[in-house]
């Protein structure tokens, strides 16, 4: 039987770009840029890292063709994907931190028809809200300046435990009325 | 906090003149807080190497981190769950329809076993859902990771010392940047900043690239999560039962030589790591 030397703690936090806690239960503590907390020492990481299902459905996002959204509880648009990037005209890093009424705005989302949509009705936003399936067809300028229909299908993520997580939301567009045959 | 491994290999246990070092029986890990409150984390076929009755202890409690046999094998075979001195708690996930216990009964119950779960009367079996609870003087962390099933990583918080215990662990799975955001690294916040990390470390980098989706980490995917969660001290577990000694020499000896932020050293049954 081996026998090691005791453990050392190690408390230096290295990196930026975290949010830290200390004491339990955690308290999170918001702060951006990072606050670094000197004094007790029992402080580590708070949750920064999305629940497991969250980093599961992005890692599935980046794998699909189809444009995806994930949103956290908050509304907090946290990832969307490459097609989705395709569609929306821009990347996802240069949209930085949104919410999804925000989203309405940057991308002057309305109904079909071009009337004005409530923020409630959005289905990303009506999905967190109601915490059920939404379902529209709306349009919106994508970053070439270009109006677009697009269908939009919200879903909420419910996690283990009956924990609402977020949203997840896709995207594609109607295919073009075809002109009848002669 | 003492910390000792007494099953360190994974998937199934593997007895013979090949694994006499390292180990043949499957996850188990037991853990005593400065008043020797015993805590075991898994129950495969290495927990029936604890001794129980030293520290005269009547309480004892079980985390498992997932059902996969190897995990949860030895749970009948061990004694103070037949024994009316001994209160025994298991603690482990539910999954979205079942108990932890009724999940359980699929193996304790006939056919699979002769004993069910109504026969262990002083059992006493605990949901955990991702969050915090304290064990005595130990603060239990949970949060679910990266692993086929509904599977858990405990962190062990007593005093100034920190353990975190991830045996069932694919972090890297879909990622082409591993290790990327931390805020999306499966068992980050579990392990950031640990005093001692007993890790997955089943598969070579040849056989991970046979096995993705399987649930496990080669080594160097482990090597690197280490490095990026600013670890003091990593110790290698659930070991492939086609790893013998020689080969998990060679694979340290490696690991050795190369310059690290962090201790790294082999799960070995019977290695003891005082916190």
């Amino acid at each position: 039987m081996l026998s090691r030397p005791p453990c050392t703690t190690k408390r230096v936090l290295k990196r930026a770009g975290y949010r830290y806690e200390y004491d339990l239960p955690p308290q999170k503590i918001q702060a951006d840029p990072p606050l670094l907390i000197q004094g007790p020492s029992r402080f580590r990481v708070m949750a920064t890292q999305q629940p497991l299902e969250m980093i599961l459905l992005r890692q599935l996002a980046t794998h699909l063709a189809s444009p995806v959204w994930i949103l956290e509880a908050t509304g907090e648009l946290v990832f969307y994907n490459e097609p989705a990037e395709h569609l929306l005209g821009i990347q996802f890093e240069e949209v930085g931190p949104l919410v999804a009424v925000e989203l309405t705005e940057m991308f002057e989302v309305t109904e079909a028809d071009g009337e004005p949509l409530a923020e409630s009705d959005l289905p990303v936003v009506d999905a967190l809200i109601n915490r059920t399936p939404a379902n529209r067809l709306v349009r919106f300028r994508a970053k070439d300046g270009v109006f677009r229909l697009v269908e939009i299908l919200a879903v909420p993520i419910v996690g283990q435990g009956d924990r609402f997580l977020g949203v997840l939301a896709t995207f594609w567009e109607p295919e073009p009325e075809r002109e009848p045959e002669p | 906090m003492k910390v000792t491994l007494w099953g360190t290999r994974g998937s199934i246990p593997q007895a013979g003149p090949t694994t006499v070092r390292y180990g043949g029986d499957t996850a188990s890990v037991e853990v005593r807080n400065s008043d020797g409150h015993l805590i075991i984390l898994d129950a495969g076929s290495g927990i029936r190497a604890i001794e129980v009755d030293r520290v005269g202890t009547t309480r004892i409690d079980i985390l498992l981190t997932h059902l996969h046999m190897d995990h949860v094998q030895g749970l009948p075979f061990f004694a103070p769950l037949l024994s009316p001195d001994y209160e025994v708690h298991v603690w482990g996930p539910r999954s979205t329809r079942s108990s932890l216990k009724l999940r359980l009964a699929r193996y304790l119950s006939p056919p699979l076993f002769p004993v069910s779960v109504r026969d262990l009367p002083n059992v006493v079996f605990h949901d955990v859902m991702p969050g915090d609870f304290k064990l005595g003087s130990i603060n239990v962390q949970a949060e679910l990771i990266s692993h086929p099933g509904t599977t858990l990583g405990f962190r062990l918080e007593e005093k100034n010392s920190t353990v975190a215990y991830l045996p069932d662990h694919e972090p890297a799975l879909g990622m082409s940047d591993f290790p990327g955001d931390p805020d999306w690294t499966s068992g980050f916040d579990l392990v950031h900043g640990v005093d001692v990390l007993i890790h997955d470390s089943q598969y070579t980098d040849d056989e991970y690239n046979e096995r993705i989706g399987w649930g496990h980490t080669s080594f160097s995917q482990l090597m690197a999560f280490a490095e990026f969660t600013d670890v003091a001290k990593l110790v290698t577990f659930h070991h492939d039962p086609t790893h013998g000694d020689a080969m998990l020499d060679s694979i340290h000896d490696e690991l050795d030589a190369g310059a690290r932020g962090y201790e790294v050293v082999a799960g070995k049954t019977g290695l003891v790591i005082d916190c």
